[in-house]
């Protein structure tokens, strides 16, 4: 019987059919019960392939069952074609094939899932006496500090299920992780073979990267929500698998928009009802405006510098229907809707519906301004909910999807804390092993829950969203079950080129430049897909 | 043994140098031949030898035109302000009054800040929304209503200048109120007895006395200001559009957040240039009062 085609050619192995005798038919049945107790013990849908173990028999069986069990990591129907080939003295081998690929439950025990992948990775499955990765030390190249460090207690629990020794010691800052990879990248190094990454990096050192098309399993494609899933492919292959993300969402004063006077004071002013946050751009102006009590309180705010004006511009102009580069990386930010949106926020500016500080502001302060009830609305980050929470309006606002573009679109520029395995790695069956033990659903299950980090994977993050809805605030789960669309379809990482870093330094001041009046947003522009060309030119982009 | 005592001196100093070397030649030396390159920081297959094409490349880039005008002027306004108010303060202080062991470390107080921290409070001194300054200013109807000091391109250096001011001040204060204290008494009576007046007494004996400390003064705090980083980079990062770029944050952005780092560097270089100029000027200045 055919199973279902996979990517992995290890989860296609076969093995040849024979005729089956009495006696080995008994013990084949035996087996296939045998699999079936396995099941109900423990998680091993996707299993390419069991432990050997050595039988003494003189006959061939061949059987075919189909299993529907539930256990304890996954829920799994397969049919299952077992032959098992035996000599007097021969080692029985077993090969099972999926027809429908399993889905890991996030609450699954973290033992059982690695020995599943490793099974899948390797096409053996680890025991208490068998130890596929015994003698071979992974060196990890670690993002560290705070929140990121919680992921890593997988770690031991990996290097007692596989054998594997991971030396995980090296531990950097962001910048110094990239700079560090940089130097390993170069010099074409082994010396790590797994390392932290992140989808606005990635591109910059594509070739260190081993492609790991073939290690991702239909499950894996349908489990990472969509478009992060995406961001981690660069020219064709899958780079990087994703970890937790960060995207923006509406953060805005519910008592404010939901006042009664406001709402008919709004209406009277600009013709049409106010209905929460703003669905569009001209709303979003109009509500801007009118939400503007100087300096009492402001419709709006933004960041107005480095790259979070940057990147604020940059999803504005994808709403807007364009780009900042075209297919062959020319800087197309100076069309028509770049300058819409850039347009757009210095008119924001200009109208004085965001405080005259924003040229000057970063993430910090427009969330205490938010947080001191000085603003009505604003895009924010996820992290700064605990906080806003807590604040003087922590019982005042809601959450709610960006407003849509000029192009009807929604594009939400987010990133993604990812792992990638080394391509010069020596140690590569178990540095694939190990990175998908850390992507897994419930590893990133367990570090949602234990420092709320929003998870790449479909699954763990329903996991938490039912852990939140158990919460009396239903914006608790709001907010996860907002992520998740974003992550799903209007996720916009940042241009994939190792150059993202220097486009934003020759963006940003320019842009200020429009939209403190010093320039039209096209001349602004201009300027910047001038230096940007340059830029890309320095970087050989242009042969 | 005589072998030995012949070698002794160079062994002793062996470590001193050998720190030096590494420390300061060895870096030196790279970071000047990198400034002759084109290394891009993270970009592999960069960093070919360019000549001077950095330093040309600079001297016509209006960015560093803009970060070397605020610096110049930074140094000027923020170094006389803070020699003559140090003076000022320092002649009030010179003599001993009571309660002046308790003013003296006060008035110090700032210069024992870190820059980042004068920086931070600074920019809530000046917050458009928050700051006591615009408070101040609209309750005395200075001004009818708030400013955004720290984005309006024509002021935006104001509040920087009034940072440095009020945390360098201190140190020219400590160092006059040194060279008052060194000035001799007798001198002083005995211009007293000729029938000098106050005025006369400062010009002529007090002023010309601390004259090589003033110079001195002014040479460390020179050099000081063309450095200046930190508070600019806490108060406005250099912005708005480069309006308060000075020498340190243009360094800072173009080599390590432009990742230029052969061009960041021909920068600093003439940022050291500039220091060097300036000190080698003032000790000429110190040279001539001394002689």
């Amino acid at each position: 019987m055919k199973g279902k085609e996979n990517a992995n050619p290890v989860l296609n192995r076969k093995i040849s059919r024979r005729k089956a005798l009495s006696t080995g038919a008994k013990i084949g049945l035996a087996a296939i019960g045998g699999l079936v107790v396995g099941a109900v013990g423990g998680y091993f849908g996707g299993m390419a392939a069991a432990p050997t173990v050595t039988k003494t028999l003189e006959k061939t069986v061949e059987k075919t069952k189909t299993v529907t069990q539930t256990a304890a990591a996954s829920t799994i129907t397969q049919t299952v074609t077992k032959t098992v080939t035996t000599t007097a003295t021969s080692t029985v081998a077993t090969t099972y094939t999926a027809t429908t690929t399993p889905t890991v439950s996030p609450t699954a025990p973290m033992e059982e899932v690695i020995a599943d992948i490793v099974a899948e990775v390797t096409g053996k499955r680890p025991t208490d006496t068998y130890k596929p990765f015994k003698g071979i030390t992974l060196r990890a190249l670690l993002i560290g500090g705070g929140a990121y460090e919680k992921l890593y207690e997988i770690i031991p629990i990996f290097e007692k299920v596989t054998g594997a020794t991971v030396d995980s010691t090296t531990r950097l800052s962001h910048f110094e992780l990239n700079k560090k990879i940089v130097i390993e990248a170069a010099s074409k190094s082994d010396k790590f073979d797994i390392f932290s990454d992140h989808t606005s990096f990635f591109a910059g050192w594509a070739d260190y990267h081993l492609p790991l098309n073939d290690y991702i399993t239909s499950a894996d494609k349908s489990d990472f929500l969509g478009k992060v899933f995406e961001a981690c492919e660069f020219e064709g292959d899958i780079l990087i698998l994703p970890r937790h993300s960060d995207s923006r969402l509406v953060y805005y004063r519910k008592d404010l928009f939901e006042d009664e006077t406001m709402k008919a004071k709004f209406k009277q002013q600009y013709g049409y009802e106010l209905e929460g946050p703003p669905k569009d751009w001209d709303q979003w102006f109009d509500m801007a405006k009118f939400f503007t009590n100087a300096p009492e309180i402001y419709g709006f705010v933004f960041t107005g510098k480095e790259e979070a004006l940057t990147g604020t511009i940059y999803e504005a102009t994808v709403a807007a229907g364009g780009n900042f580069f075209d297919e062959d990386w020319n800087p197309i930010m100076n069309d028509e809707p770049g300058v819409m949106a850039l347009t757009h926020y210095a008119k924001l500016y200009q109208e004085k519906t965001t405080p005259p500080g924003v040229p000057n502001y970063l993430w910090d302060e427009v969330n205490s301004l938010f947080r001191a009830g000085k603003v009505a609305f604003l895009f924010d980050w996820p992290g700064w909910y605990a906080l806003v929470k807590e604040s003087d309006v922590g019982d005042k606002f809601d959450l709610a999807m960006y407003p849509k573009g000029p192009a009807n679109k929604i594009a939400v520029w987010s990133g993604s804390h990812a792992f990638g395995v080394n391509r010069y790695s020596k140690n590569q069956e178990a540095a694939i092993a190990l990175v998908k033990v850390l992507t897994s659903a419930p590893a990133l299950y367990f570090e949602a829950k234990n420092t709320g980090a929003i998870p790449t994977r479909r699954s763990s993050l329903e996991q938490y969203i039912k852990d939140a809805e158990k919460s009396p605030d239903p914006r608790d789960a709001k907010r996860l079950r907002l992520l998740m669309e974003i992550m799903d379809k209007y996720y916009l990482p940042v241009p994939k080129t190792g150059q993202w870093s220097r486009i934003s330094d020759a963006f940003w001041p320019e842009a200020q430049k429009a939209i403190l009046g010093q320039k039209s947003p096209k001349e602004a522009l201009d300027t910047i897909a001038e230096k940007v060309r340059q830029i890309m030119k320095e970087a050989g982009y242009y042969g | 043994m005589t072998g030995y005592r012949k070698y002794l001196p160079f062994l002793l100093f062996a470590p001193s140098i050998a720190i030096i070397l590494f420390v300061i030649i060895i870096p030196l030396i790279n970071s000047l031949y990198l400034s002759l390159t084109d290394y891009v920081l993270l970009q592999p297959g960069s960093g070919k030898f360019i000549g001077l094409g950095n330093y040309v490349k600079i001297i016509f880039d209006p960015i560093f035109h803009q970060a070397f005008k605020n610096t110049l002027l930074l140094m000027i306004v923020a170094v006389n302000l803070e020699l003559w108010i140090g003076l000022g303060v320092a002649l009030l202080l010179y003599r001993e009054f009571r309660g002046r062991s308790i003013v003296i470390p006060l008035l110090i107080t700032p210069m024992t800040l870190a820059p980042i921290v004068v920086g931070l409070q600074f920019k809530w001194l000046f917050n458009e929304i928050y700051g006591v300054v615009n408070y101040i200013l609209t309750s005395l109807g200075i001004i009818n209503e708030p400013l955004a000091w720290l984005v309006q391109p024509n002021i935006a250096l104001i509040p920087i200048l009034i940072a440095e001011i009020w945390q360098w001040t201190p140190f020219m204060i400590m160092v006059m109120i040194a060279g008052l204290q060194s000035v001799p008494k007798d001198l002083m009576e005995a211009a007293e007895l000729d029938g000098a007046n106050a005025f006369q007494r400062f010009r002529y004996i007090t002023f010309n006395h601390i004259k090589p400390i003033l110079w001195v003064a002014l040479t460390i705090r020179s050099i000081d200001v063309v450095r200046i980083f930190d508070v600019v980079q806490i108060m406005t990062g250099g912005g708005p559009a480069y309006a308060t770029e000075v020498l340190g944050t243009f360094i800072y952005r173009t080599a390590l957040l432009d990742r230029q780092f052969g061009y960041g560097l021909a920068g600093a270089y003439i940022a050291m240039l500039v220091s060097i100029l300036f000190a080698w000027y003032l000790f000429r200045q110190v040279k001539k009062v001394v002689e």
